[in-house]
């Protein structure tokens, strides 16, 4: 009886006013501690952003609109004073992009090779790539996710690459549509929390 | 709140409909009950800070002597905080943009002790309630939450009185009260040790 009274007051918590928060954005970045940042030369970003959608097939997302998403990166990678070279095969490291167009093949965004859920997902040449170290976000539509790959250090035990650094942003929708500006300030504030990418 | 305030017209409601048919004006004179409206605010809490009038207060007491009652009680509140657009370090590699609502929703209950100064309409008395405290920490952000919930002891003494205006009738209670838990928050990066907050109660008394 008097749990029941309990479990009827509990429900009677004031919910708060989600309608002040800041819906325009969410931001995670992570970073591999044994990587020396500053002894990056060169990047190259993927001009298509993969879909992760409900299909098997993997669809990749290249228009103006992802350009300028590419674009973004470029920019605040050298910034950073990394200097972006022409082919992947000439760069220390290599940004991939990926947007969340469905969470069908999402169980949760780790711990763990949750990519693996997706069968088109990013595979270098067979080499594939892992994350030396363990993160637990939330995850939803209209997100992007950025990795950075380190072309250089293939992990000698499972000959895999190394993601360095990763940042996973979502909250880039306005009703069914992707905000560029959102978007653009959700990648401003990834680099802006990431002091350490740099020369 | 709406739910809150449906919960205390009911409660009131039905107060109003019994104590007639006691015909005195307290339920009886060996005891006494209190409903109320709560308003606590927190002291040095980082998770939540923000003071609110979002809780009620229930309890009842038997007069063991004209003036000692011994008896129960139950309360509830939440405080929220709202925390504009920040990062939070969530390890030594992992960060998180976002701004944040935090609620925290507590639900203390055990025993009381109630001395009462003179047994007369208006009745000024001293307290003290013991017992355990049920908590929720909740962190809203975007569209997610993180959540922990944690039990501690509970203590409040409290200053008051219940007064009595009319004769077979309910009457009013007005207290002032300083609450300390022992509850732990660790969420994200928020810390917070023991729960310590001041408030009033306003309420019914019979």
């Amino acid at each position: 009886m008097f749990a029941a009274v309990c479990a009827v007051l509990a429900s009677c918590q004031k919910d708060p006013d989600t309608d002040k928060l800041d819906n325009h954005y969410l931001v995670y970045t992570n970073y591999d501690s044994n990587t020396d940042f500053k002894s990056i030369e060169s990047f190259y970003v993927i001009d298509s952003i993969l879909i992760i959608g409900n299909s098997e097939k993997p669809a990749y997302w290249n228009n103006s609109n992802s350009q300028k998403i590419v674009n973004a990166y470029n920019d605040k990678l050298e910034g950073c004073g990394y200097i972006m070279v022409p082919t992947a095969d000439e760069a220390d490291v290599i940004l991939q992009l990926s947007y969340i167009n469905n969470t069908y093949y999402f169980s949760s965004f780790g711990p763990g090779p949750w990519w693996s859920s997706y069968p088109g997902y990013w595979n270098w040449g067979g080499w594939g790539w892992y994350y030396p170290y363990t993160f637990n976000y939330s995850y939803s539509t209209g997100s992007i996710i950025a990795e950075l790959v380190n072309t250089n250090a293939p992990n000698p035990q499972n000959d895999k690459l190394t993601v360095i650094w990763n940042s996973y942003i979502c909250g880039l929708l306005n009703g069914n549509n992707l905000s560029l500006s959102r978007t653009m300030d959700a990648i401003n504030q990834a680099f802006v929390q990431s002091p350490y990418l740099g020369k | 709140m709406k739910t809150i305030s449906k919960l205390f017209c009911i409660a009131l409601f039905a107060c109003v409909l019994a104590v007639p048919s006691r015909g005195k004006a307290q339920i009886s004179l060996d005891s006494y009950y209190n409903i109320d409206w709560q308003f606590n605010i927190p002291l040095g809490n980082d998770f939540s800070n923000g003071a609110s009038g979002w809780g009620m207060n229930f309890e009842g007491g038997y007069y063991v002597t004209p003036q000692i009652a011994v008896g129960a009680f139950l309360n509830f509140h939440t405080n929220n905080e709202y925390f504009s657009r920040r990062t939070l370090e969530l390890s030594n590699t992992l960060s998180m943009n976002s701004s944040q609502q935090h609620q925290m929703f507590t639900l203390p209950f055990g025993a009381l002790v109630r001395y009462r100064f003179i047994e007369a309409d208006l009745q000024p008395y001293v307290g003290m309630k013991l017992g355990a405290c049920y908590s929720e920490f909740n962190n809203y952000y975007y569209i997610f939450m993180s959540s922990q919930d944690r039990w501690g002891f509970y203590m409040s003494p409290e200053v008051g009185f219940n007064w009595y205006p009319w004769a077979n009738s309910i009457g009013f209670h007005f207290a002032l009260y300083y609450s300390f838990a022992t509850n732990k928050c660790n969420l994200m990066t928020y810390k917070q040790d023991i729960l310590n907050s001041i408030g009033f109660r306003l309420g019914l008394a019979f």
